[in-house]
């Protein structure tokens, strides 16, 4: 093992990860996303790697430390979001199960590492099959969405920094949101709030019907796929 | 003028004022003490009085907090129907928000109410908001929209007609709800 291997794993880590960012988004990726994502992803897999292959040369506290302060944030939202009913459960469970268990890989011995990195991928295998089924919670695809939402709405209407509230039910509470867009869907309505540069960006769109118009796509979206998954 | 016909109607009035023309220059505390009355309601029954001019109030300074001291004046009041009942017409007319660029939202996405109003950005005066016409405030339609009539608002947000057509004519003033013509 050198470090060849090591790229070759990390690049074939993202390799996986694109691919079903692709299948959501059907093929596209932006920069900024792509610059996020790889950064992030660079910064979680490179000491994991490393360790995995020197486990010799493991610093445990170094390794705690790295982990809470590089993680400590999502996890930290994510929390706060689970514990204000924003969101369900289940994507923090899935995704916080998965990286845990290919945290603890370095500290194991053969066969029980690659046991632990395989448990750990099926739970994140998990969480992409989630984001695949409610495909809002994919900042990607809610970036494209929202901005192919705004084209058919009345252009160079006023702003106002209150969200827009959209009376349509949701079987299940979500939280998601992109560059300067947030949306809440609750049991009863959905809330959508946009910054006043979101709103400039997308040539400042009549918020009313524009909200209308993005919680009535992700909502056709998310049936397709619930209609995919019981066929 | 509908605050001062609703203190007239609550429960504790009497007693209140009874208790003043007998025991004048006391604070909202201890006259809320004396008659085993919540100090909030005293508040908003004293408040109210003076602001018609029924009672009057001075700054006690001393230790700790300056406190207000109230003293019964008296006197009388005429109710104008009409003016009383003008905004009610309001309550058909259909409202939304003006999109006023100064105006900003302090608010709450998940009690679903809108706290405060910030005039002239967010170093800008603040104006709290009580949660019931906070309420009131998150369902009104945003601007540019069809709007939606205040009768149908209030019920949605669980408020009295009356105070939400109150509460939308200082909106109005302010410059951050509209009727739509």
């Amino acid at each position: 093992m050198n470090f060849f291997n090591i790229v070759l794993g990390l690049f074939l880590m993202l390799l996986i990860y694109f691919a079903i960012h692709m299948l959501i988004n059907r093929g596209k990726i932006e920069p900024k996303y792509l610059i996020l994502i790889l950064s992030y992803t660079l910064l979680i897999g490179i000491p994991v790697a490393y360790y995995n292959i020197f486990p010799e040369k493991l610093n445990l506290a170094f390794y705690v430390i790295y982990y809470v302060v590089v993680l400590g944030p999502t996890f930290t939202y994510q929390v706060y979001y689970g514990l204000k009913k924003r969101q369900s459960w289940t994507q923090f469970i899935l995704i916080s199960i998965g990286v845990i268990f290919i945290l603890v890989s370095p500290f194991l011995d053969f066969p029980l590492r690659l046991w632990s990195i395989g448990i750990g991928w099926a739970f994140l295998a998990g969480f992409f099959t989630y984001l695949f089924r409610y495909p809002h919670l994919n900042p990607m695809w809610l970036d494209d969405v929202a901005k192919k939402a705004a084209a058919n709405i009345e252009k160079d209407c006023k702003y106002s920094s209150k969200p827009v509230i959209v009376l349509v039910p949701s079987r299940k509470t979500s939280c998601t949101g992109t560059f300067g867009l947030f949306l809440l869907f609750k049991r009863n309505s959905a809330i959508v709030k946009m910054s006043d540069d979101f709103h400039k960006k997308l040539g400042r769109p009549n918020m009313e019907k524009y909200a209308e118009e993005l919680v009535k796509r992700i909502k056709e979206r998310i049936k397709e796929e619930e209609k995919g998954v019981s066929k | 003028m509908i605050d001062l016909i609703r203190v007239l109607g609550s429960e504790h009035i009497f007693e209140i004022i009874d208790f003043l023309k007998k025991t004048p220059d006391q604070n909202a505390s201890f006259i809320g003490n004396s008659l085993e009355i919540h100090i909030i309601t005293v508040q908003r029954v004293l408040d109210t009085l003076e602001k018609y001019g029924f009672v009057k109030s001075k700054e006690k300074r001393g230790i700790g907090r300056p406190s207000k001291t109230y003293s019964y004046l008296g006197g009388e009041f005429k109710i104008n129907l009409d003016e009383l009942f003008s905004g009610f017409d309001l309550k058909n007319k259909t409202i939304r928000e003006k999109g006023n660029t100064e105006i900003s939202f302090s608010y709450d996405v998940d009690k679903e109410i809108v706290n405060a109003i910030l005039i002239g950005g967010k170093k800008g005066k603040k104006l709290k908001i009580s949660p019931k016409t906070g309420r009131f405030l998150w369902l009104v339609p945003p601007p540019d929209s069809k709007g939606e009539t205040i009768e149908s608002i209030s019920r949605k947000a669980s408020i009295p007609l009356i105070d939400a057509i109150k509460f939308f004519l200082e909106m109005q003033d302010l410059e951050v709800l509209e009727a739509i013509k």
